[in-house]
């Protein structure tokens, strides 16, 4: 009974030419953020891609995509003047498979001690990967290595 | 040590389910012997956990190297404060002292309120300590900050060097005292819907646990921004990582909490906004913990992915399935008072501010956990980055200062075109002059325009109330101006010190807009006595210095920097630094240059400054940052909490009336919570 009259009332508050204005106005800002994470959603997205995902579909150059992995120390080149890292990123669980990054920006202190990075960047004609940013595992990255 | 520390915990979480159980039970069945004693329970948990927190912090000073959180955390050369902020340091010690400040939270409300708020605050302390339990169920069983080892390591492994660092010792008790300060307000919104008592009361109760609650978050997000802007040396200061996001989003709900209850409070509307959005805020609240520890979204601050983040979402699922359960059990008893009666009145404009951040939450929300949406969906991992919320959040809160404006204006109940645009005149040719000034100051950038010209808006709508109000008081008075101003402000103090809060906003925004639109960024390889230029400043290499004790190794680029009419300013230092702890991972430490004798350094513009890297041969690899505004940012967190403080001051009015009859008290002193 009262689940009724409240179902009339509600009808009734609809029906009300004040509230009517309400809804209008609720429905076009609704539409708004609607629209807006729509259009900002689609022309921000970059696809993940793991390193045997890279390498068995081959990225169309041109296609910006981020890639994690482990950072080969060994093969860490840094040119300071020109302010180009060049190193190697291999699967962890698949060591043989490498993409050869060339990155150019500001190295985190952080990409020194972290074995893992993630770059994102796209392929070139020449068949390197050129990354422009850059993701290290935070300082605040409490964890670290753990006392066996 | 261990033993006693892992019992403390085990007796502490015994106590919480107990006081969970005994303060439902005995409330619902009436027996005050019960409440009574799940009262002492909530006490008794709060002591447990802090013997547990001393112990821990004792091991650590002690090098009690056999507990592995003590051992992979500290060593045996760190300074004294630094062995005690590692309690914090890491995963297992974190959640202990999370656990630990919301017990003091559960003790402090279950205590204050002891002879206030019969019906409410036995549900109250309930749910804090179904809160509590949760976290202590985690230290007891997954994450035993007492671990021991096998062991015993000669020395720690240390706590990371980034972390060595004061903004980093404050700034994560701040996030977590925010974080956990909106149990309050949550634990009494639900002990409202479970008695049934849903008047405004608990609205009043808590308004400045909240207000303290979300202090305490605002700075945290802003420490944050500043720690990584000074430390990281990149440079900027948000990067719209997931961890910074959550961070900001229970933020965004908790202030359109902290609005929309004024209108319940007022007109006696919006209710039910009011239990969503604290519901809301104390689940994204969790969320954040979530996040940072799960591992789930990779984040550049999350811990290494642990075995709690399972527990830690089906927590969420409970909490929030409970509350909107209890939620909807009242829907009918929570109808406003009044309808909404015009679009044009303040309360549509509070209404319009929960749905622009209700809908900034929500983008924000969407653009965090959007990869592991799409892997579940589709399969494929994608990501949207920095671009997708600068692109949604401008837009969102260009409207929110847009409506803070209007909102200040607008009368209660309804307000005539007339009168709004005879109000608005004013304001909105401040924003109109200072769009003309800005363009022929060179700021062309639309949005920045824009964004800037709202700000003066915003901030000349502000101005104009404390201005007419005072003046208002002059007259009928005849005070002096400062005397009208300062009692304007004691008056109402919820509502100026609102309006305080209002300028640091704007303040910072106009920072955000201006770092934001018009950064410059220059990179030069740099022999000595050779010279780079950026945005009319020139900087010339002198070479390094080096400076070295036993702790770390510090190499310095000494740069000499002239202004653009060749004024010597000052010597800039940036630098890297060596731990010899840590000798792979070096440190860059950005000089922001500033100079008395250029104000723009001062109050326009940062000139940030960082050494790449030193070359054997002595060439200096460095890069500068012009990054206008940022001050104001700080500045207006200043503001910000300034203002906070005002609004929660105790009122002098409601002093008087609080003071029990026949109790003496001395003039001036504080009421309580």
């Amino acid at each position: 009974m009262a689940k009724a009259s409240a179902t009339i009332e509600i009808a009734r508050r609809w029906a009300n030419p004040q509230s009517a204005k309400f809804v209008v106005g609720g429905a076009i800002i609704l539409a708004a953020f609607a629209y807006l994470l729509f259009t900002a959603t689609s022309s921000s997205l970059v696809f993940y891609h793991t390193i045997d995902e890279v390498i068995a579909q081959g990225i169309p150059v041109g296609e910006r995509i981020r890639v994690a992995g482990a950072i080969d120390k060994d093969s860490i080149e840094w040119d300071a003047e020109r302010d180009t890292l060049a190193f190697t990123l291999f699967n962890p669980d698949n060591p043989s498979q490498r993409i050869f990054i060339i990155y150019r920006g500001l190295v985190p202190d952080t990409f020194w001690t972290s074995p893992h990075v993630i770059m994102e960047g796209e392929y070139t004609p020449g068949q390197s990967f050129v990354a422009d940013a850059m993701s290290v595992q935070c300082p605040s990255k409490y964890v670290r290595a753990e006392i066996q | 040590m261990a033993d006693l520390g892992y019992i403390a915990i085990v007796l502490a979480m015994a106590s919480a389910l107990y006081a969970a159980a005994a303060c439902l039970w005995g409330q619902r069945r009436g027996e005050p012997q019960l409440v009574a004693s799940g009262r002492n329970a909530v006490f008794a948990a709060g002591g447990l956990l802090t013997l547990a927190v001393l112990l821990l912090v004792y091991s650590f000073l002690v090098h009690d190297f056999q507990i592995r959180y003590v051992a992979e955390n500290s060593s045996r050369h760190m300074p004294t404060l630094y062995l005690i902020t590692s309690l914090w340091g890491g995963h297992a010690g974190s959640l202990l002292f999370w656990t630990w400040i919301l017990s003091m939270f559960a003790t402090a409300v279950t205590y204050l309120y002891r002879d206030r708020h019969p019906a409410l605050l036995p549900y109250t302390s309930a749910v804090l300590s179904i809160a509590q339990s949760f976290f202590l169920i985690l230290l007891v069983f997954l994450a035993n900050p007492f671990e021991k080892l096998p062991f015993i390591p000669g020395d720690g492994l240390g706590l990371n060097p980034l972390l060595q660092n004061l903004g980093m010792a404050i700034h994560p008790p701040n996030l977590y005292l925010g974080y956990v300060g909106v149990s309050v307000p949550w634990a009494f919104a639900m002990a409202a819907l479970l008695s049934g008592k849903l008047d405004a009361g608990w609205i009043r109760a808590t308004r400045r646990w909240t207000l303290l609650a979300w202090l305490f978050l605002s700075l945290g997000v802003t420490l944050g921004g500043q720690w990584a802007y000074v430390e990281l040396g990149w440079g900027g200061y948000w990067g719209w990582d997931p961890v910074e996001n959550s961070s900001f989003l229970p933020w965004l709900t908790g202030t359109a909490f902290l609005h929309s209850v004024i209108v319940t409070e007022r007109r006696g509307m919006l209710k039910v906004w009011n239990m969503l959005l604290i519901i809301l805020t104390y689940n994204l609240a969790i969320f954040g913990a979530f996040v940072t520890r799960s591992g789930i979204i990779d984040s550049v601050h999350s811990f290494t992915e642990s075995s709690i983040g399972p527990a830690f979402l089906a927590y969420i699922a409970l909490s929030l399935i409970g509350s909107l359960l209890l939620l909807f059990r009242r829907w009918d008893q929570l109808r406003g008072d009044h309808q909404l009666e015009a679009i044009l009145s303040k309360e549509a404009a509070f209404l319009l501010n929960n749905l622009l951040f209700l809908g900034a939450t929500f983008a924000i929300f969407w653009g965090n956990i959007f990869p592991i949406l799409s892997e579940a969906v589709r399969g494929v991992k994608v990501t949207v980055g920095a671009p997708f919320f600068n692109q949604v959040s401008a837009p969102i809160f260009l409207a929110i200062l847009i409506t803070m404006g209007l909102g200040m204006l607008i009368a209660w109940r309804r307000q005539t075109i007339s009168s709004l645009v005879r109000s608005l005149r004013g304001p909105v040719s401040a924003g109109i002059v200072a769009a003309i000034v800005l363009w022929l100051m060179g700021v062309r950038l639309p949005p920045a325009l824009l964004g800037l010209s709202t700000c003066v808006f915003v901030g000349a709508v502000t101005v104009r109330e404390f201005y007419q109000g005072t003046l208002a008081r002059h007259r009928l008075t005849g005070e002096p101006y400062s005397v009208a101003l300062r009692k304007l402000i004691a008056r109402n103090q919820p509502r100026y010190g609102g309006y305080i809060v209002h300028l640091g906003v704007i303040l910072a925004a106009a920072g955000i807009i201006g770092s934001q639109a018009y950064q410059q960024e220059a990179q030069a390889v740099l022999g000595p006595g050779q010279a780079m230029q950026i945005g009319g400043y020139r900087l010339v290499f002198q070479g390094f210095s080096e400076l070295r004790n036993e702790n770390l190794q510090l190499i310095r680029a000494n740069l000499d920097v002239y202004n653009d009419q060749g004024r010597y300013l000052g010597r800039a230092e940036p630098a890297k630094e060596l731990h010899f702890v840590r000798p792979d991972q070096p440190m860059t430490e950005a000089d922001i240059f500033r100079a008395i004798g250029e104000p723009r350094t001062l109050f326009l513009e940062d000139l940030y400054l960082i050494l790449v890297a030193a070359s054997p041969e002595g060439t200096a690899t460095l890069r500068a940052f012009i990054n206008p505004l940022v001050n104001w940012i700080w500045m207006g967190a200043l503001i910000l909490i300034a203002g906070t403080a005002v609004a929660a001051w105790p009122e002098a009015s409601e002093a008087r009336v609080r003071v029990p009859r026949g109790a003496p008290q001395p003039a001036g002193s504080p009421t309580r919570f």
